[in-house]
């Protein structure tokens, strides 16, 4: 019953939302926008851009709300709308001068658990170097090791996401996954 | 092997597990494999996690409904939630950091408007164009225009609607502020501008001002619905959310029409909400600096070696720990002419990594101050890691602007990997460059003309400038001790570009 509350709860905010009730569909913003933009953070690895991407997320996914037929999760759905924009972005962009942003440093994120300051410095190296190591990695293994890892989505929504089969999720997280451990060969040592 | 994978994912069933188990038993390689996987997978769950502030909802609301309410005055049949095709607008309620924003964008106005071809062609804009976000203009002349001119009549104005260029990168959208304010006051006001120097304090405040009492909101709106290329034969008002289709000749240089988005004072105050918003200027709890990429990069300011833009690097400026913003852009320029650029907001020199970190410090508020030592333990490790890749640039020059009571004051700080000079006094750095830079009114002629000169005789070097920005209540802040004479007179001539130094 519990969990199944949680749903009704959204289709309802879906619903009055294609009705035209924005402050239902705040209530969808508010509950999904955090998870989509850390995952965003971590695919553009630029906080600002994530946060333009995961707005221009939920405002084409509130125009589109009607054609939303609820065959996935409204998260899997958004999160679909948010990945095609993003990798469109990318694909506007061109080459141009990076002002790198150390998110390894946190930037603006919560790392609650975070390590003591003794070990501030130690960490904060470890963290960049697997950021580092994800950059390095082409956006589809990035995205999948985002979509797995960091926002826990089962092979599933990831193929709904993605669109691809469930095999060809399988086999593309074990490519990534073995892709990102040539990567991180420096990581393992270090922790050694 | 992708059953390990499966393993780690427990996607196997007790059967299949077992036998898996039973392989890595007797697998060391594949049991190692395991073990890695394992580690990277905690190690990516345990990778920092960011969030949204509490207005980001209300801010997408705000996206929504405005278009919508703007394009709602045409007709539809599917309502007003289906015009919201339209890019969205960030909205924030702080209204701290405008004028020095105003400042700051002037400023970059002039690198513009210096560093500028002034036989720049419509086919230079055409690639720019396509490259970018920006409101395309495809077809224009360029034709020069003072700014003491009406700058932005409707029938000079590109078809790029107000909804579109909130995809636009952010310095054009501050370039529209800033040029907005310029073409609704009158020209004693933009030549102000032009020397880089704002007497009073509220000075932008009161161009802001201006443009409101200007701002004419049907015209906006009328705006939506014009057809492309439809001019007409008489000059009218100020029409606001476009994008003139002419250059505007400011201080000798060219500003390309694409970068000039003539906006009224509402969207003027929303881009500028939208900035602190998005750059984290509004988060006083955050020492974080946020650092703002400037797309308009060196492709649009002077020519540029593409296949070196992705290779360079900036400083982090979140380790500088100032509560102000910066943004940073590469240029690409003759000695000179990024020097007469710098004569002209009266700028100045530091010579190495600290001087810049130390300039940089100076022009932070006290309390973030108190607050840096705090976290020096912290942060040094940040500082010089930042420098460092500062430092690992081309060629980077950094001019850092801050303000002070009496206007705006901008300073320089060079840094130059490919002479690891640190501590070299700036004579003798220019003197081995072989490019003093002599007063630009001593030859003659111009700024153009000295730009054309400089353009034949010098190889273009690769600037990095850093525009910083620091909040209105800042206070006069002492420089390095060694740049402090550079800083402009409060009472110099606003049109006088003679290099200060």
């Amino acid at each position: 019953m519990n969990a199944k509350k949680p749903a009704n709860e959204e289709t309802r905010w879906i619903d009055r939302s294609v009705a035209g009730d924005s402050e239902a569909f705040g209530c969808l913003v508010t509950k999904h926008q955090n998870r989509l933009y850390n995952s965003m953070v971590h695919f553009l690895r630029d906080e600002t851009e994530a946060e333009d991407v995961v707005q221009e997320s939920f405002v084409l996914a509130f125009t589109r709300l009607s054609k939303f037929q609820g065959n996935s999760s409204f998260y899997t759905w958004l999160y679909r709308i948010a990945v095609n924009t993003a990798i469109s972005r990318k694909r506007k962009k061109r080459p141009r001068v990076s002002v790198e942003r150390d998110l390894g440093d946190g930037g603006t994120g919560i790392g609650g658990n975070g390590p003591q300051p003794d070990d501030r410095i130690e960490e904060r190296e470890r963290a960049n170097q697997l950021h580092a190591a994800l950059d390095r990695l082409s956006d589809e293994h990035r995205l999948i090791l985002i979509l797995r890892e960091m926002d826990g989505q089962s092979y599933e929504e990831i193929s709904a996401i993605l669109e691809t089969p469930v095999g060809t999720v399988r086999s593309r997280l074990h490519r990534a996954r073995s892709q990102l451990k040539e990567e991180l060969t420096s990581y393992f040592e270090s922790k050694k | 092997m992708e059953r390990i994978s499966d393993y780690l994912d427990d996607r196997l069933s007790v059967e299949e597990r077992a036998r898996v188990e039973a392989h890595l038993r007797e697998n060391p390689d594949d049991r190692a494999q395991l073990v890695e996987f394992t580690e990277m997978q905690q190690a990516l769950r345990n990778a920092p996690r960011y969030e949204l502030d509490s207005g980001f909802a209300e801010r997408v609301l705000d996206a929504i409904e405005r278009p919508a309410q703007a394009i709602s005055r045409e007709p539809s049949e599917h309502g007003a939630t289906k015009n919201l095709s339209k890019p969205p607008t960030l909205v924030t309620k702080n209204w701290r950091y405008t004028a020095a924003m105003v400042a700051s964008l002037a400023a970059i106005l002039l690198l513009s408007a210096f560093l500028l071809p002034n036989d720049f062609r419509t086919d230079e804009l055409a690639r720019v164009n396509t490259d970018t976000d920006s409101p395309k203009i495809q077809d224009h002349e360029p034709a020069p225009q003072s700014v003491g001119e009406k700058m932005a009549e409707p029938d000079q104005l590109a078809e790029a609607s107000l909804a579109e260029d909130s995809a636009s990168p952010p310095m054009v959208d501050a370039y529209g502020g800033a040029l907005g304010a310029l073409a609704d006051g009158n020209g004693q006001q933009a030549m102000d501008f032009e020397a880089g120097r704002l007497r009073e304090n509220s000075r932008s405040q009161r161009m802001a001002s201006d443009a409101d009492e200007n701002f004419r909101p049907e015209k906006k709106i009328g705006g939506f619905s014009r057809a492309p290329g439809q001019r007409s034969e008489t000059p009218g008002p100020l029409t606001f959310g476009r994008t003139t289709e002419k250059s505007v000749r400011i201080s000798g240089g060219l500003v390309k029409p694409e970068l000039v988005m003539v906006i009224s004072p509402e969207q003027y105050r929303n881009r500028i909400e939208n900035f602190e918003k998005r750059w984290g200027l509004k988060k006083e709890s955050q020492a974080t600096e946020e650092v703002a990429e400037e797309e308009m990069d060196a492709g649009q300011l002077a020519d540029v070696e593409d296949d070196m833009d992705s290779d360079l690097e900036a400083p982090a400026a979140n380790s500088l720990k100032s509560r102000g913003t910066q943004l940073s852009f590469i240029v690409d320029a003759t000695e000179d002419q990024f020097q007469l650029v710098l004569d002209s907001i009266d700028a100045t020199r530091v010579q190495n990594k600290d001087e810049f970190i130390q300039l940089s410090r100076a022009f932070t508020r006290d309390e973030d101050a108190k607050r840096q030592e705090k976290m020096a333990d912290d942060t040094a490790e940040a500082d010089t890691e930042s420098a460092g890749r500062f430092l690992s640039g081309e060629l980077l020059q950094g001019v850092v602007i801050r303000r002070v009571n009496e206007g705006f004051a901008f300073s320089e700080s060079t840094i130059d990997k490919t002479e690891p000079s640190s501590g070299e006094p700036e004579r003798a750095f220019r003197q081995r460059l072989g490019s003093a830079a002599e007063p630009a009114a001593s030859r003659g002629g111009g700024m153009e003309m000295q730009l054309e000169q400089q353009e034949t005789t010098q190889p273009r070097r690769r600037y990095l400038l850093v525009i910083q920005m620091v909040p209105d209540d800042a206070g006069s802040v002492t420089p390095p001790s060694t740049d402090s004479e550079n800083l402009p007179p409060s009472d110099k001539s606003s049109t006088d570009q003679s290099p200060q130094k």
